[in-house]
């Protein structure tokens, strides 16, 4: 082999083994508690009136500074504006003429209209992904103390076992008594739930912070700072008098961190606030320039009856197609960019765990590349499906012949296309 | 490469994630009203069905514009 003959080669290897020893020896990372669900930073939801309860995430508060950003950028680009573009001026005019170009360039001059929405979401979605990856971003936070962490699985599993069921107390074992609401007590069952509580407390590793505070940073090249919900609900979890009491090793706080900053797009809500507001556009944009009655009838199609059964059923059918795909456009919008985001997020933190410092930093570089890929693709389909939503296609009744409309469909997109390019 | 063929690469980087949703959701639409008509499995199969018809027709629509113009391009030569 002669790639183990290369002294380069050696070095790299070398270096990687060094890195992994010492990973695990000095520099040891905790590996971070993963949640699909943004994490809470209230302790309490806040009640909104008759709205709801509001419910102040980390992913929201992230898009707040996300939003404060945008807007500070914005007043400083524009306080001093010159003829001659410089500094910030010329930077954010560079960013803004490229979106425009590609405005321009899918939906054609007449698609001037899209640019707001799409330049929006376009600059929200990257500056949200670009800022998770400054330090500070799930590296800082609050403690969700051990005693917390371990009441809130026992009341999650519990309520998913039994949803009737209330809590009365969870005794020293962890084996817990429920009383039924109705019903009688099935031991059996509270048997099951008890284990099942058991292993997702097993499943949470909780860090220790050698000082007892709120605000922690995520404890980094320390030994052995963690254990498990498990291990801590054995040892520091006690029974008297009737109740349940907590305690904590002696000057240590156990605990998990909560991030006050993780990328917006990390939680399924914001983006699918943005794939919604998206969708809305477009379909207003649709309905606006068709009518109503034309474009709704892109998806509800009896035209094709007036041509013969089969005809009819067939256009029917397609129509169908039609709002089912524009159901999965909602979806797949907010799964791909959710799902990219929070991959990311993931990759990084199990890099960080494997080898830390050295092997993260490529990741930060294709990390910033799937930031502004995906902000890229959001924006442009979005574009796209507006573009296509108000041309007159799967419109019937100008046409006699079903073959010939389909013809026509397939025409008439590139026909805008090289529009577009002469314009462009 | 010009613009042009970088805006196709970002058509087609977000036509695999259209498809499984495509179909996640006729299926998911399936067994919800299948739940609730009680009339497993049957929805549940034809949901599968739409939705896969629904993933490719719509694949098809964002695809075509693309195969016409390499069409066009072979005719061209």
């Amino acid at each position: 082999m002669g790639l183990f003959r290369r002294p380069k080669f050696l070095l790299a290897i070398g270096l990687v083994i060094v890195s992994l020893i010492v990973s695990h020896t000095i520099l040891r990372f905790p590996f971070p508690f993963i949640s699909i669900k943004p994490e809470n930073l209230g302790k309490e939801l806040i009640p909104l009136g008759p709205i709801g309860d509001f419910n102040l995430t980390n992913t929201i508060f992230s898009s707040w500074v996300a939003i404060a950003i945008i807007f500070i950028l914005a007043y400083f680009t524009t306080r001093k504006l010159g003829l001659v573009p410089r500094g910030l001026q010329n930077f954010v005019e560079a960013v803004l003429s490229w979106l425009l170009g590609l405005v321009d360039s899918i939906a054609g001059p007449k698609g001037r209209r899209f640019f707001p929405l799409v330049a929006t979401i376009f600059i929200f979605v990257i500056v949200n992904n670009w800022m998770s990856l400054l330090p500070g971003f799930a590296t800082v936070g609050k403690i969700e103390s051990a005693e917390e962490v371990v009441h809130h699985v026992i009341e999650e599993k519990a309520e998913e076992a039994q949803p009737h069921l209330t809590i009365v107390e969870a005794e020293h074992e962890l084996e817990v008594f429920l009383e039924w609401d109705e019903a009688e007590r099935d031991a059996a069952s509270t048997e099951h739930v008890g284990k099942q509580i058991y292993t997702a407390l097993e499943g949470r590793e909780l860090h220790i912070w050698d000082e007892v505070g709120t605000f922690r940073v995520m404890p980094f090249a320390m030994h052995e700072q963690s254990m498990t919900a498990a291990e801590y609900a054995d040892e520091y979890i006690y029974f008297k008098d009737g109740h349940i009491g907590y305690s904590n090793p002696e000057g240590q706080q156990v605990g998990l961190l909560i991030p006050f900053f993780r990328n917006a797009n990390t939680g399924l809500n914001t983006t699918l606030a943005i794939a919604l507001i998206a969708m809305f556009f477009v379909e207003f944009w649709g309905i606006r320039s068709l009518g109503l009655f034309r474009y709704a009838g892109k998806f509800l199609n009896f035209s094709g009856f007036k041509r013969g059964i089969t005809t009819g059923f067939i256009d029917f059918f397609v129509g169908i197609l039609e709002g089912i795909s524009e159901i999965a456009r909602v979806i797949s919008f907010t799964f791909r960019l959710f799902g990219n985001m929070f991959a990311g997020e993931i990759l990084l933190f199990v890099m960080m765990f494997l080898i830390p410092l050295a092997l993260v930093v490529p990741f930060y570089g294709l990390e910033l590349f799937v930031g502004f890929i995906q902000a890229t693709i959001f924006a442009v389909l979005t574009l796209m499906f507006a573009a296509i939503a108000v041309t007159a296609h799967g419109d019937h009744d100008d046409h006699s012949e079903h073959t010939e409309d389909t013809a026509h469909a397939e025409v008439e997109a590139p026909v805008a296309e090289e529009a577009a390019e002469t314009t462009r | 490469m010009d613009r042009r063929q970088w805006l196709d690469i970002f058509r087609l980087l977000g036509l695999g994630w259209y498809v499984v949703t495509a179909i996640g959701v006729g299926v998911a639409a399936g067994i919800f009203i299948d739940r609730w008509a009680d009339t497993a499995p049957i929805l549940t199969l034809v949901g599968l069905g739409l939705g896969i018809l629904a993933a490719f027709w719509g694949m098809l629509r964002m695809v075509s514009p693309l195969l016409k113009r390499n069409n066009d391009r072979k005719e061209d030569r």
